[in-house]
């Protein structure tokens, strides 16, 4: 289980307070969706998660322990995927594999498990001794989505998976994140797609402007906003909490 | 134990290399053209080598008398009857460069300083013809118009050594900054595509996230750039010696024999590219993890060019010992050494540890630049 508490991130290079104040409770064998309108601190709390920055005030914990404390035993346990993150373009799938697993310390015999499941789920097989330059936005958001799972990580963490994808590769990732929590793997999904929340989370929470403002299950939310939909509640919750910025000059 | 992760890192920067023709280009075969043709241009430049082509010409026919006495010191020189239209003749048509012609009462220099083998001849001719006016019991020589003192008023203290050593110093100067530039300039390409370039690629985030500590993943890439940087400068020496070998054989077999067969002068060189390797490491690291634009820091690495370059340049307005000392600018001076076969290592190992604390400081600053990357 993962529990964040009064979670604060300000970027000391532009003093911009990104995350203000978020506390969340990410249940295992769960996806739990992360919501918020942009600019709401959703990739930062997420790269805050994943260990990519470091939190200004407040705490993560995984199960119990605390990130700061054990970084790299944590580093080994999760898988951070954005549409942001790439692969070195002069290899292929197979030298990325082992390169990765290699560094994630694991054999031989693992990373060759590992990948030949992954890469054939994921129709890489048939591409692997491409470089991955040459890929497709969608063969290299799959190649990606296999080299970050490659270590078989416990906790998912994915910034909007599957933006930019087509409807088929969308598909095999909600497929096969499915999979995933069937086995007992934690997902944190970041998305604005309302649709893939209600199809496929368990749990969510909200953003505005750096806060969270609400932490429950997806039928929860709409309750506890008193109307029918997702999308009704999650525009109740942003117009409830926005605080509208002054707007200088003309 | 973890030391692996170091390994592996390389293992993949060395791949990167691999898949990178032009790179392997600019490490192995650049530095080696370069330095080729320098050598070639540098002896030709300098006189030493044995391109142009030379006549004595004796109207009193003692060519052979002269030959006899004067071949063995003066190869390049053709000994010949006739007189001053012969000489000019051949120079017109372009078979000789330069000429002495031996009359009555004096020796007369022909040549034509527009021509650079020609004036690379001239310095030959002005001494055979010295020797020629002891042998021809003194008489006096013309340089065209310009009248030449007689011999025993001419008094040369520098030794065939001396005049060697000093080539020998032109040389290693331009040669070691081309090799050191090479060096430089594959360091700024490997630090860009490596360390700069995992930012801009946006591929840093994925190493971030491993378990592998950030300092080892960098140490891995410094290691590698370091592994191949001294091979393109390696490549530079070598063909720095094998452009001495082909174009200047006489001072070869010199240098070779003055530097003895201990080969102790490899030792001396793979020190001298250890320092520079480790120095030229430093510099680039630093300024590539400063930056997580490869354009940024190609502006940024012109500084470094410049301090490899002024480190080069040392020796030529700093006589003191002290350069000795220095990464880079102990080059000419320690090569100089090595032709005389009077080595000294604590200079040589001073600098190589100068050269590894400025490794250890760019790796320190550079693993804080890296660590700060994420914000």
């Amino acid at each position: 289980m993962i529990t964040i508490e009064h979670l604060k991130k300000t970027f000391k290079k532009n003093k911009v307070e990104a995350v203000k104040d978020v506390s969340l409770e990410i249940h295992d064998g769960q996806i739990f969706a992360l919501l918020g309108p942009n600019g709401a601190g959703k990739t930062t709390t997420m790269r805050m998660l994943s260990t990519l920055l470091d939190p200004t005030a407040g705490t993560i914990r995984y199960d119990g322990k605390l990130l700061e404390q054990s970084d790299v035993d944590i580093r080994r346990r999760i898988a951070f995927l954005t549409n942001e993150i790439r692969l070195d373009g002069q290899f292929t799938p197979d030298e990325l594999a082992d390169y990765y697993g290699r560094l994630y310390e694991m054999t031989k015999e693992q990373i060759e498990k590992n990948r030949d499941k992954l890469f054939d789920y994921f129709g890489i097989s048939e591409f692997r001794d491409r470089r991955y330059e040459t890929f497709s936005t969608g063969m290299k958001q799959k190649t990606s989505l296999a080299i970050c799972l490659l270590h078989d990580p416990d906790t998912i963490i994915f910034d909007e998976p599957t933006n930019g994808l087509d409807i088929l590769t969308q598909h095999l990732i909600e497929e096969y994140l499915l999979r995933l929590k069937s086995e007992g793997k934690c997902i944190i999904l970041s998305t604005h797609i309302l649709d893939l929340v209600s199809r496929m989370a368990d749990r969510v929470g909200v953003i505005v402007d750096g806060k969270s403002v609400f932490c429950g299950t997806v039928e929860e939310l709409p309750q506890a906003q008193g109307v029918n939909t997702l999308e009704e509640a999650f525009i109740k919750l942003y117009k409830e909490n926005h605080e509208e910025k002054a707007i200088v000059g003309k | 134990m973890h030391n692996r992760h170091v390994l592996h890192v390389m293992a993949s920067e060395w791949k990167k290399t691999r898949k990178t023709p032009v790179q392997l280009v600019m490490m192995l075969l650049v530095p080696v053209l370069s330095v080729l043709f320098l050598s070639w241009g540098m002896d030709y430049i300098l006189g030493i080598s044995s391109h142009y082509k030379a006549a004595v010409f004796f109207a009193d026919d003692k060519a052979a008398l002269a030959e006899e006495v004067l071949a063995g010191e003066y190869p390049y020189f053709s000994f010949r009857n006739g007189d001053k239209e012969d000489a000019k003749d051949l120079i017109y048509e372009g078979k000789i460069d330069t000429a002495l012609i031996v009359g009555e009462e004096e020796i007369r220099l022909i040549y034509d300083s527009s021509l650079l083998n020609s004036s690379a001849a001239l310095k030959d001719s002005s001494d055979i013809a010295a020797d020629l006016s002891m042998l021809l019991e003194g008489k006096e020589y013309y340089d065209g118009m310009q009248l030449f003192y007689p011999k025993e008023e001419l008094i040369d203290m520098s030794t065939p050594m001396d005049k060697l050593q000093k080539h020998i110093d032109q040389l290693a100067g331009v040669v070691g900054m081309i090799v050191f530039l090479m060096m430089a300039s594959n360091a700024m390409t490997i630090s860009a595509r490596s360390i700069t370039g995992e930012k801009e690629r946006q591929t840093f985030d994925t190493l971030v996230l491993c378990p592998a500590p950030l300092r080892k993943i960098l140490l891995g890439k410094m290691l590698i750039m370091m592994a191949e940087i001294f091979l393109s400068g390696v490549m530079g020496v070598l063909a720095a010696i094998a452009g001495m070998a082909i174009w200047s054989r006489k001072n070869f077999a010199t240098i070779c024999e003055q530097a003895g067969q201990d080969g102790l002068w490899i030792l001396v060189l793979i020190l001298l590219l250890l320092a520079v390797t480790m120095a030229v490491t430093a510099i680039f690291t630093f300024i590539g993890s400063a930056f997580s634009q490869t354009k940024k820091a190609s502006l940024f690495s012109s500084a470094g060019m410049v301090i490899v370059s002024v480190a080069a340049m040392l020796p030529t307005f700093l006589t003191t010992d002290l350069v000795k000392y220095i990464p880079m600018a102990n080059w000419t001076p320690s090569i100089l050494d090595i032709c005389r076969h009077d080595i000294h290592f604590v200079p040589l190992l001073v600098a190589l540890l100068i050269s590894a604390a400025l490794l250890c400081i760019s790796m320190i600053l550079s693993t804080g630049l890296w660590e700060r990357t994420s914000e």
